[in-house]
């Protein structure tokens, strides 16, 4: 800096401007604080179980989980399900023709991975972007809502009923979106049913977990991944009678995890995707984690970990006789699908 | 404005090289302390770092594992500090402007590129923890992150040397252009993969930058980079000097400007593609620190890039221990804590210079 300039630095504008950046400074702190904070907040309490069958024929009135209601004039047969999850919800509610197109995502990420027959020959599309969905005529689009909200208000725009559902974390959450699509595509006894078959494997599923201390996470090229309160993982944990550390600790959501971390907690047992697990069996940092030592590293298809709907269900399934095969002393049964 | 007012430094050389020589094992023993359960502590960190050298028995648990862990971590952030710090020195020396930085040449967005194109490339239509298990990303990504930078300043240079002549002029506005492309191309991977969430989310985190799980081979890497660009310093740093006075005098008083040039480039573009292909995007330390070193040592360019290395990984290194002794296992991605603190320096420096920056 020359003198000219450092005497520049010390006039009222300069001030001004070195008030300036120590303002953007703590603001920008403040705002990282806050998201920070806001990570720990507690969540919404979850959604009644029970749900009144709706008033038979139609045009109907459906209420929603969040007060709010929806009026359909008609049971929708042209539904576009915008996002993985939305698929596998309507999976065991409807056939393939109420279907008038799937998401791309649906193929890595929902339980319909290898589409056949009718499935496979619906069209697809790779965004959720206004202009292809219309060029579909939709009369009910289901959507997430980390989805663009600009998309959800030119479709209401538009005129097709647009349905913004949360992801479930839980079977609870899952259980009653089943029900508000049934009510709404029609298939309320269908979606019924199906509850209740789920609701009775999930009684049927084993403390297998003895309350052992578990991690769920993934590790990959962002680096890992742990699973605490309020995640999917977390309840999947819960149904099977595992401890999530994560959880305990006061985690919520999905937070980094360090391999200083992992070996700081050192779990007796490690839930994770088979591709995640032959990555940390390969790390010879982490040889010694009891998890290791025990063969209690415990792995579950890739779409099944990461589903939010029903088959979170599924994947606590999976999960529990993972766990048991290797508490047998059975080798693992790696499967991505 | 004169350019000899400060140019005198705050500190003799000497003193200047001894301080940091001091604070760079302290910051590096204090990284390796940093954190929770019985790793943590000065005591367990040079038992294990004793351990590791084969004077001591392992420390028991996973503490032996953990600081193990740390001292590649530390490695590698010094010397991403080290590299960033070195190539802004000389780009700006380069450019005879305080206010360019290693991004100039292209660096950062072509290694950005070659990572990102290896995540999408490798990941494909499966999801990338399967790359992981394969050990693929880990080896690949750097590795492409490191040719993408290195192709990107190739390209800078082939383009504003057409003629045989390096102009910097030249070389400013072929980067600027370079750099437009390279950051559509980059919008456009991001673009396409916004719908496949492990995508999205790699190409994110190494666009942020991150200093955790490093391995032995992202130290190596780092510091390979660093030593071979250091080499090329005493071979600039007179030069350079004389070139802050214009290329004519330069070339009156028997520089070969051309040589000086392709060597800062060459020197500049390993060490930032090196730093940038371990830990991702890490803005602002190539500008910020090189000014901190004048104030401290003067203008003169011998010093400087002596002083940059160590002063480079100091500064990266008390950053991140900042970062992680308030946020813990929270803790921001390095490029994060860097523009947060380097943006408001920019803006500080634009402050400190407007009469220059204006004349221009």
């Amino acid at each position: 800096m020359t003198r000219s300039s450092a005497t520049a630095a010390k006039t009222p504008g300069s001030r001004a401007t070195l008030g300036l950046a120590l303002g953007v400074v703590l603001v920008s702190a403040a705002v990282s604080i806050l998201a920070a904070a806001d990570a720990t907040a507690d969540a919404p309490a979850p959604a009644p179980l029970s749900r009144d069958l709706p008033d038979p024929g139609w045009p109907r009135v459906v209420a929603l989980p969040d007060g709010g209601s929806l009026q359909l004039d008609a049971p929708p047969r042209a539904v576009v399900p915008a996002a993985a999850g939305c698929v596998d919800l309507l999976l065991p509610l409807v056939d393939p023709a109420r279907l008038a197109a799937l998401p791309d995502q649906a193929l890595l990420y929902s339980a319909l991975h290898d589409p056949r027959g009718a499935w496979a020959e619906l069209p697809r599309f790779d965004r959720y972007e206004a202009e292809p969905l219309l060029a579909l005529a939709p009369d009910l689009v289901l959507c997430h809502g980390w989805q663009a909200g600009a998309t959800t208000d030119r479709l209401r725009e538009a005129g097709v009923t647009v349905l913004v559902l949360d992801d479930p974390t839980s079977w609870a959450g899952a259980r009653e979106q089943l029900l508000v699509l049934g009510d709404l595509l029609g298939e309320e006894a269908r979606a019924r049913e199906v509850v209740g078959a789920y609701d009775d494997r999930v009684a049927a599923l084993r403390d297998v977990g003895q309350g052992r201390r578990a991690l769920a996470l993934s590790f990959g090229s962002s680096g890992g991944w742990l699973a605490g309160a309020g995640t999917t993982n977390d309840e999947q944990l819960r149904l099977v009678g595992l401890t999530n550390m994560a959880a305990a600790e006061g985690i919520r959501g999905h937070q980094q995890i360090t391999l200083e971390g992992l070996l700081q907690r050192d779990p007796d047992v490690l839930v994770v995707t088979a591709e995640t697990r032959g990555w940390l069996l390969a790390q010879g940092s982490l040889a010694d984690l009891r998890a290791v030592r025990g063969g209690r590293v415990v792995s579950i298809p890739g779409w099944l970990y990461t589903a939010a709907s029903q088959y979170l269900v599924d994947g606590a399934e999976a999960l529990g006789a993972a766990l048991w095969r290797a508490d047998q002393g059975l080798p693992p049964v790696d499967r991505e699908r | 404005m004169s350019a000899r007012a400060d140019s005198r430094p705050v500190l003799p050389f000497g003193l200047s090289l001894v301080l940091l020589l001091l604070a760079l094992p302290a910051l590096g023993l204090l990284s390796l302390a940093l954190g929770s359960g019985e790793a943590s502590g000065v005591g367990p960190a040079l038992a294990g770092l004793a351990a590791l050298v084969g004077l001591g028995e392992p420390l028991p648990g996973h503490a032996q594992t953990i600081v193990e862990l740390r001292l590649w971590r530390t490695l590698t952030t010094a010397g991403v500090g080290g590299c960033m710090a070195l190539s802004g020195a000389l780009v700006q020396g380069l450019f005879r402007n305080g206010l360019a930085a290693p991004s100039v040449l292209g660096i950062t967005a072509g290694a950005s590129l070659g990572g990102s194109v290896a995540i999408v490339a490798l990941a494909g239509g499966s999801t990338l923890v399967s790359l992981a298990d394969a050990g693929l990303l880990t080896v690949f990504v750097p590795i492409c992150g490191f040719v993408g930078a290195l192709l990107a300043v190739f390209t800078v240079t082939l383009i504003a040397g057409r003629g045989g002549r390096l102009s910097v002029p030249m070389l400013l506005l072929t980067g600027i252009a370079v750099n437009t492309c390279l950051a559509g191309v980059l919008s456009l991977i991001g673009s396409l993969a916004l719908e496949h969430w492990e995508i999205s989310r790699a190409l994110q985190a190494w666009t942020f930058g991150t200093l955790d799980n490093r391995a032995p081979l992202h130290a190596v890497i780092v510091w390979w980079g660093l030593a071979l660009a250091v080499l090329a310093a005493p071979f600039v740093a007179w030069e350079l000097d004389l070139l802050q006075g214009g290329e004519d005098d330069a070339q009156a008083l028997g520089v070969s400007t051309r040589r000086v040039r392709l060597l800062v480039v060459c020197a500049a573009s390993l060490a930032a593609a090196s730093a940038v292909s371990v830990a991702g995007q890490i803005a602002f330390i190539g500008l910020v620190v090189p000014h901190l070193l004048r104030l401290l040592a003067g203008r003169a360019h011998a010093p400087l890039l002596c002083l940059s290395v160590p002063g480079g990984a100091a500064f990266l290194l008390a950053m991140e221990l900042l970062n992680r002794a308030v946020l813990g296992e929270a803790h921001l991605p390095p490029g994060v804590v860097m523009s947060l603190v380097g943006g408001p320096f920019f803006v500080l420096l634009l402050s400190w210079r407007r009469r220059e920056v204006e004349s221009w």
